[in-house]
């Protein structure tokens, strides 16, 4: 049961985690450090610092998203990110189908059909 | 700076070659993320503000790190959007274009029309009596529509939120519904056969749509139920309720307060003065809640079906404020969230016009300019005093402006004057009823251009000019008071300026009463000095500008000082032979044996409590004094107990500082004991300090029969603390045994210096005023003849000699009980009522100062010109 579980949850992280990338960015551009530091919080999604950046990248050439460098006094120079107009379009159509997908899921469970 | 050993840097160098090996080939730019990983790793040194980085930390950072995993790839199979049709739910189920209407625009539509129009307000009732009720009605609309939306979505977020706010908006249309429910069969008729009356069926419908909406917005979220489906409509509901609450108990206690039982009336007037809400019995007072259709559920629960006439409201009010309800800003036409403003005073309709009172305040109608000139005369002890007033109305309908003019103790109104087409008409001076009759039928039937004054209590004349026309006319008027001085030393008068004691116009915060006084001796006040005067017989002058709240303050009295030898004085009387003499003498003190004080226990004695309680301490000694506190004045037996019971002066301290002083109180009861008490004996007084009564109570009859069938020399002296009217004074006008006590400083003096008189330890002085046959003394101008034909004329009306009375009084061109004052437009207006208008030679007047200047001028170009012949 728990082999099964954890399997699941594996693809289920492995699917959200770009998913959750976009959002992250939805608002604001964001500093990849702190972007990083966020994703790595977010409670059950496990993912560590150096998963993250692959799919950054990933996404940037994908043209979802925008990076930049910003040179800093206090340290190495900064990355931002940003959505980009097909990243915005594509997370909403995500979430959307998520919610959907989430909602029928729960009929299965509460209603049986 | 941060010094990274040889060994740290190998370690990171190793871990990022060892990245980009990884993840070359992948969609990810390898390149790119080992940069990333670096820069990462950097930043991780920087927050943990090493100075010195090892191998160590490199390899602890690492771990935390991990290793650069490269995702796996995208199946190649699945297509770049994803197909939702097969699980996306059927969306026939999301909430549609009716609920849409229903839930939402209706109700919105509804609302805004109510708020805009008052619509409701006006013809059943005011469905928004707080802004609680608006804000509740505008949740209809906002609520419903976010969860329309969110349930087309199928967005569960905030569900909880629209699961406790959809119950509430539940609760609200159910409370509307009920509020509606008498008038919805008229609706839905409407509906049927006009087409109209979905408007007052918005709740109905919102009623029904709301749980509709919600069960829609259930199916389309992954929840069986929403939080909140009873108990938010129930809180929304008892939240409504207790707001609504002063509304019902001001219903509850008008209506008990009307009552004929006096147990049942002071039961309604404690409700009111715990509960009611002052605006809604304002517009009770302007027959505001009569409206076109009898349908207002809470008041006909609360009142019990009691329809309160306007008249009886005012006396509520009164009972429970301790006010007038004139002497506060009129209410709003309809409801206090929304009203027609557009239309406002077209729908005032002025019930009083033409009338004996000065009623409710009216719309648009303002005093625009007010000023007072006046001329001491220190040798007559007279002030005669101009007081030029200019009425504006910005109103579309012609109005009526009516005051209560409060005159300077013992004075009398000797001319009056309206200016026509930009020229001065002075009055005609006739019997009371032919004036009245006269303003009657040229102001109220022709709607020509009258102006009427007639007494209406001592010491105090009702004013009516009509018609102040409408956008912006100005009707301009000047009244002119001859007024003996107030002497209490040989050396100086004082004088009070006349004042407004109740109107039904308003008076600009910024509107300011000017005020000029000149004399041939020094004046003084309280706060001005004397200004150079324009005229060389009267060099001294008194220059001030007073808000209308200031007015009637007794700091404001002006002193006239004069020869204390000058008590002897004559004028010729016009039209006869005779001579017209006056004197002034101290008076001869009597001693008061019984002594009764009633004290108005109204709300605004209170803050004169201590300066009256404080006053008694000067109560002569040998009096035997008590008090009585007029307190509603129902329980005549307890009231007569207490007149008869001696008091100490302590005892009359104490229970006038720990008396109530709430509302208003009916001083007629309290007055008639403290009579029947103080006239027991000879040189019995009662003492009456009361503030405003504007509305009389119970019946008057009783306390004039009192004091017209005066055996024992008894005294009725009374003493006003503020500035208003008082329907029982108005009743006691031309009774002899009244004294009035006039107002020159604060309660405490005037009270002190009264008691101080009787006792003997100041002097107190007296005009005496005679028809003799040989001069006496210095002559002096008309004005003390006309002191004298008004005395004269209440005296011949008292002997029954109505005729003489009046036509001393017409000849002496004077407003008496007997006589009044009325300016028409036209000669053959004046010919039909058998009036003659004054001819202005025979008026007095205050020189201009512009005559005043050209007489100067010309008597000193008389003087150059002998001069120079003379050369």
């Amino acid at each position: 049961m728990d082999n099964f579980f954890d399997n699941w949850t594996v693809q289920v992280r492995k699917g959200l985690l770009e998913l959750c990338i976009l959002n992250a960015l939805a608002n604001e551009e964001r500093y990849g450090y702190d972007l990083v530091k966020t994703l790595v919080e977010v409670h059950g999604l496990g993912v560590s610092e150096g998963t993250i950046y692959p799919l950054l990248s990933r996404l940037r050439v994908a043209g979802l998203i925008a990076s930049r460098l910003e040179e800093s006094s206090s340290g190495p120079a900064r990355k931002y990110y940003s959505l980009t107009k097909e990243g915005r379009k594509t997370m909403e159509t995500m979430n959307d189908y998520l919610i959907e997908l989430n909602r029928s899921v729960t009929r299965l469970r509460t209603k049986g059909a | 700076m941060i010094k990274w050993t040889e060994a740290a840097r190998r370690a990171l160098d190793e871990y990022c070659a060892r990245s980009k090996t990884v993840l070359a080939g992948g969609a990810a730019d390898a390149e790119e993320v080992s940069e990333d990983l670096r820069r990462h790793v950097e930043e991780e040194v920087r927050a943990a503000r090493l100075s010195v980085v090892t191998e160590d930390d490199i390899k602890r950072i690492l771990a935390r790190v991990g290793e650069p995993g490269n995702l796996p790839e995208p199946n190649s199979a699945a297509p770049a959007r994803p197909k939702t049709d097969a699980i996306i739910p059927d969306t026939s189920d999301r909430p549609g274009f009716a609920l849409f209407t229903f839930a939402i625009l209706l109700p919105l539509i509804t609302f805004c029309f109510e708020l805009a129009t008052g619509a409701s307000a006006g013809a059943l009732f005011d469905p928004f009596p707080t802004w609680l009720h608006v804000t509740a009605v505008a949740m209809v609309p906002v609520v419903n529509f976010c969860m329309w939306r969110a349930g087309r979505a199928g967005d569960a977020r905030r569900m909880k939120w629209f699961g406790w706010l959809n119950s509430a908006v539940l609760g609200v249309c159910f409370y509307y519904v009920i509020l509606y429910l008498q008038f919805a069969p008229y609706a839905a008729l409407g509906i049927l056969f006009f087409g109209v009356g979905l408007l007052p069926l918005s709740p109905f419908f919102a009623l029904i749509a709301t749980p509709i909406l919600r069960a829609k917005y259930i199916d389309q979220i992954p929840v069986k139920k929403l939080p909140g489906t009873f108990l938010g409509a129930f809180i929304a509901i008892a939240l409504l309720l207790v707001v609504q609450f002063p509304t019902a108990a001001t219903y509850y206690g008008m209506a008990k307060a009307s009552s004929e039982d006096s147990e049942t009336k002071a039961h309604g007037v404690r409700v009111l003065q715990l509960f009611g809400d002052r605006e809604l019995m304002l517009r009770a007072c302007y027959g505001l809640l009569q409206r076109s259709l009898d349908m207002d559920l809470i008041r006909n629960v609360s009142s019990g079906n009691e329809r309160i006439s306007a008249e009886q409201a005012r006396e509520t009010y009164y009972r429970v404020t301790g006010k007038a309800f004139n002497s506060v800003p009129p209410p709003a036409l309809f409801t206090r969230t929304g009203r027609w403003t557009a239309l406002d005073e077209e729908f005032t309709w002025d019930e009083a016009l033409g009338g004996d009172a000065v009623a409710q305040r009216i719309k648009g109608l303002s005093l625009s300019s007010s000023r007072m000139d006046a001329i001491a005369y220190p040798d007559s002890a007279v002030v005669y005093c101009e007081w030029t007033m200019e009425f504006k109305n910005v109103s579309s309908q012609q109005r009526e402006a009516r005051a209560q003019i409060g005159l300077p103790p013992g004075a009398v109104v000797s001319r009056v004057t309206l200016w026509i087409n930009g020229e001065e008409r002075e009055a005609a001076f006739g019997g009371r009823s032919q004036v009245k009759e006269a303003y009657q039928e040229v102001a109220v039937v022709q709607r020509r251009d009258p102006i009427l004054l007639t007494t209406c209590g001592p010491d105090r004349v009702l004013m009516q000019c009509f018609p102040v026309q409408p956008g912006g006319g100005v009707m301009k008027i000047k009244v002119g008071i001859t007024a003996p001085l107030i002497i209490n030393a040989a050396d100086h008068g004082q004088f009070v300026w006349p004042r407004f004691l109740e109107r039904n116009f308003a008076i600009g915060s910024n509107l300011k009463h000017d005020l000029w006084i000149e004399s041939n001796q020094r004046l003084a006040n309280g706060k001005v000095e004397s200004v150079p005067a324009a005229s060389p017989d009267r060099p001294f002058a008194l220059r001030d500008s007073l808000k209308e709240s200031s007015l009637a303050e007794a700091i404001n009295a002006v002193t006239v000082f004069r020869s204390p030898e000058m008590n002897d004085v004559w004028t010729p009387e016009s039209g006869n032979a005779g001579i017209i003499h006056q004197s002034l003498h101290e008076s001869a003190t009597r001693p008061i044996q019984r002594l009764v004080i009633v004290v108005d226990g109204s709300q605004g004695m209170k803050s004169f409590a201590r300066e009256i309680a404080g006053a008694m301490s000067h109560i002569p000694t040998g009096a035997k004094s008590s008090l009585i506190l007029a307190e509603g004045g129902t329980d005549t037996a307890a009231i007569h107990h207490k007149a008869v019971a001696s008091e100490s002066t302590d005892e009359i301290q104490t229970r006038l500082l720990r008396a109530n002083y709430r509302g208003g109180a009916d001083n007629l009861p309290a007055l008639e004991a403290a009579w029947d008490a103080a006239s027991s004996v000879e040189n019995g007084a009662v003492l009456w300090i009361h503030g405003p009564e504007p509305v009389l109570l119970s019946a008057e009859s009783g306390l004039q029969q009192r004091l017209e069938r005066n055996v024992t020399r008894t005294r009725l002296i009374e003493l006003q603390t503020q500035t208003g009217p008082d329907r029982v004074l108005e009743k006691l006008d031309g009774l002899s045994a009244l004294k009035r006590i006039p107002r020159l400083g604060a309660v405490s003096n005037d009270l002190a210096r009264l008691f101080d008189q009787w006792s003997g330890k100041i002097k107190s002085f007296e005009f005496k005023r005679e028809r003799i046959e040989a001069p006496s003394g210095v002559r002096v101008g008309r004005h003390i003849e006309r002191l004298w034909a008004r005395d004269e004329a209440l005296r011949l009306a008292a002997e029954n000699k109505r005729d003489e009375a009046v036509t001393l009084a017409a000849r002496n061109q004077l407003v008496t009980p007997l006589t009044g004052a009325v300016v028409l437009e036209r000669k053959e207006q004046y010919d039909r009522h058998q009036l003659n208008p004054a001819d202005p030679t025979t008026v007095p007047s205050v020189p201009e100062p512009g005559i005043l200047s050209l007489l100067v001028l010309g008597a000193f170009a008389c003087v150059i010109s002998r001069r120079k012949r003379s050369r």
